[in-house]
């Protein structure tokens, strides 16, 4: 979930979730779990960025490996929506960065590593 | 260290930037050796292609000394003189194992800048705007190479620099081109452009088997190496009345075989279609003048094979009909480098393609705004500056 939010194991299904950029942490419990096919998470309480998420797994066609679905269910605290589009988001869409989330963990489970321009060299402040 | 950077439109600087940093584990650092300009960089040096950041280190052709590895890496080590293709691919994917490299689906740090203008987002690229990755480029004394053992390639002895830096694009982006073109025993090719690439597709399609190969350019200097180095025939488009005509009669009224574009979005040309591009193109309502490409549509014989190695983003009155009423077959591609370096690293072994007579003009890093400014205007017969660190 690099793109939307750092996501901490706590034990006993407990998660902790920090979107950054000053969006907050919440927790979220493992409300379902179906070995190899699904896994869903809920938020605990109010004020979580992502109130619900869920990742669901089945084979691709022609044996090309698994297909991943991931639904995750925005609900920006009152007044936020404006910050979350200008700040976190940097004007892409939720679906989009869920769509960079999945990539990252398609690069990450294909080839053990995420692709990055961090801490690169540039002529500028923040090389990225 | 130093590096060439983009700081704005016709805009290019040398600088002091960090150094590059191992960051994954697949890593290694570059010692550059060699680096060169390629055509493809002046469409974002001059605006046609958005999405670079002033402070951008560009550059996608190099090669170099490895200096350092991460921990994952196996096969190359430090010390080792290596060619890095323009493409950073994985290895793993669908498309690294189906040999269609500049499509991996695992090194795009930014595929939410590609998506919505391709659909979906190709491999990342070095110092190449941030809709192509955001990569740091290699016109600079170091630089990451992700993936090394899948990217780097070890130049063999007798192979010298020079040779070994063009493998890292020019020449594997034209014989990709000729590939495309499956060639037949007397097939004619009309290559347009005698630019690096277009020159390197030259001589590979003569490799691969094609009876006459037919170059266009209007630099004399440009067509003199075509008949060279690839033993073409060859067109300068400023003094004939049309090309078309003139391909025509080359080829007893049938047109080539097959046609490769190797111009891109900023042809020159002449004649009221290419003021149309023009002012369509300073005006922004189309990304490319597309004169080259319509003409090698319209050149080509029946079912022939159009092959695209020049970058387009939108293009205008794109003559669709003449290719789906010819039954025409087009290939095209980002360059699938690493699917064809052992080929040409036995060609540049054998002396059968030893693209160093590319390397027209050499500068030391720090005059590399001067180089461009020289290989954009192709000032004293410039074919490509390289630049050493």
């Amino acid at each position: 979930m690099a793109p939307i939010a750092d996501v901490q194991a706590m034990g006993d299904g407990q998660t902790r979730w920090s979107a950054g950029h000053d969006l907050g942490t919440w927790e979220m419990r493992l409300a379902e779990d179906q070995p190899g096919k699904s896994m869903r998470w809920e938020a605990q309480n109010e004020g979580a960025l992502i109130r619900e998420a869920s990742v669901r797994f089945r084979p691709a066609s022609g044996k090309r490996g698994t297909v991943v679905t991931l639904r995750a269910s925005f609900d920006p605290p009152g007044g936020m929506l404006g910050r979350v589009a200008a700040e976190m988001l940097n004007n892409t869409l939720p679906a989009s960065l869920a769509s960079k989330s999945l990539h990252y963990f398609k690069a990450l489970v294909q080839t053990g590593e995420i692709p990055t321009t961090e801490r690169q060299p540039a002529a500028r402040s923040d090389p990225r | 260290m130093r590096a060439l950077y983009w700081n704005g439109v016709n805009d290019l600087r040398v600088g002091t930037v960090k150094d590059p940093e191992i960051v994954n584990p697949h890593d290694c650092i570059l010692r550059v050796s060699l680096s060169t300009t390629c055509g493809s960089d002046l469409h974002f040096i001059d605006g046609y292609i958005p999405t670079m950041k002033a402070g951008d280190v560009i550059g996608h052709e190099f090669m170099g000394v490895i200096e350092d590895v991460g921990p994952e890496v196996k096969k190359v080590k430090k010390g080792d003189r290596v060619v890095v293709p323009s493409f950073i691919t994985c290895g793993q994917c669908w498309y690294c194992k189906n040999k269609l490299h500049s499509l991996c689906d695992n090194t795009h740090p930014k595929p939410e800048l590609q998506e919505p203008v391709f659909g979906y987002p190709t491999a990342g690229i070095y110092g190449y705007t941030h809709a192509f990755g955001g990569y740091a480029g290699a016109h600079a004394q170091y630089v990451r190479v992700p993936f090394a053992d899948n990217d780097c390639f070890k130049v063999p002895e007798g192979v010298a620099d020079e040779t070994a830096l063009f493998l890292s694009d020019a020449a594997p982006t034209g014989y990709m081109g000729a590939d495309f073109c499956n060639i037949q025993p007397g097939d004619v090719v009309a290559v347009w452009g005698c630019g690096g690439v277009g020159l390197m597709a030259q001589q590979s399609a003569r490799l691969m088997g094609a009876e006459r190969v037919i170059g266009i350019d209007r630099y004399p200097e440009r067509l003199q190496m075509a008949r060279e180095h690839a033993g073409s025939e060859t067109i300068d488009y400023t003094q004939v009345d049309s090309v078309l005509e003139v391909l025509r009669e080359m080829t007893g009224g049938r047109g080539p075989d097959a046609c490769i574009d190797a111009v891109g979005m900023e042809a020159h040309g002449t004649g009221s279609q290419y003021a149309y591009d023009r002012v369509k193109q300073a005006l922004r309502l189309e990304t490319d003048r597309g004169q080259a490409l319509r003409e090698a549509i319209m050149a080509c014989r029946k079912g022939g094979t159009l092959s695209v190695l020049g970058v387009y983003g939108l293009i205008d009155k794109f003559p669709m009909g003449a290719i789906m009423n010819k039954g025409m077959t087009v290939r095209s591609a980002q360059q699938h480098g690493q699917a064809y370096m052992d080929r040409l690293l036995t060609h540049a072994q054998k002396g059968e393609l030893n693209p160093a007579y590319l390397a027209t003009h050499r500068f030391p890093l720090e005059d590399a705004p001067r180089g461009y400014d020289m290989f954009k205007h192709k000032t004293d017969g410039c074919v490509r500056a390289v630049f050493a660190p």
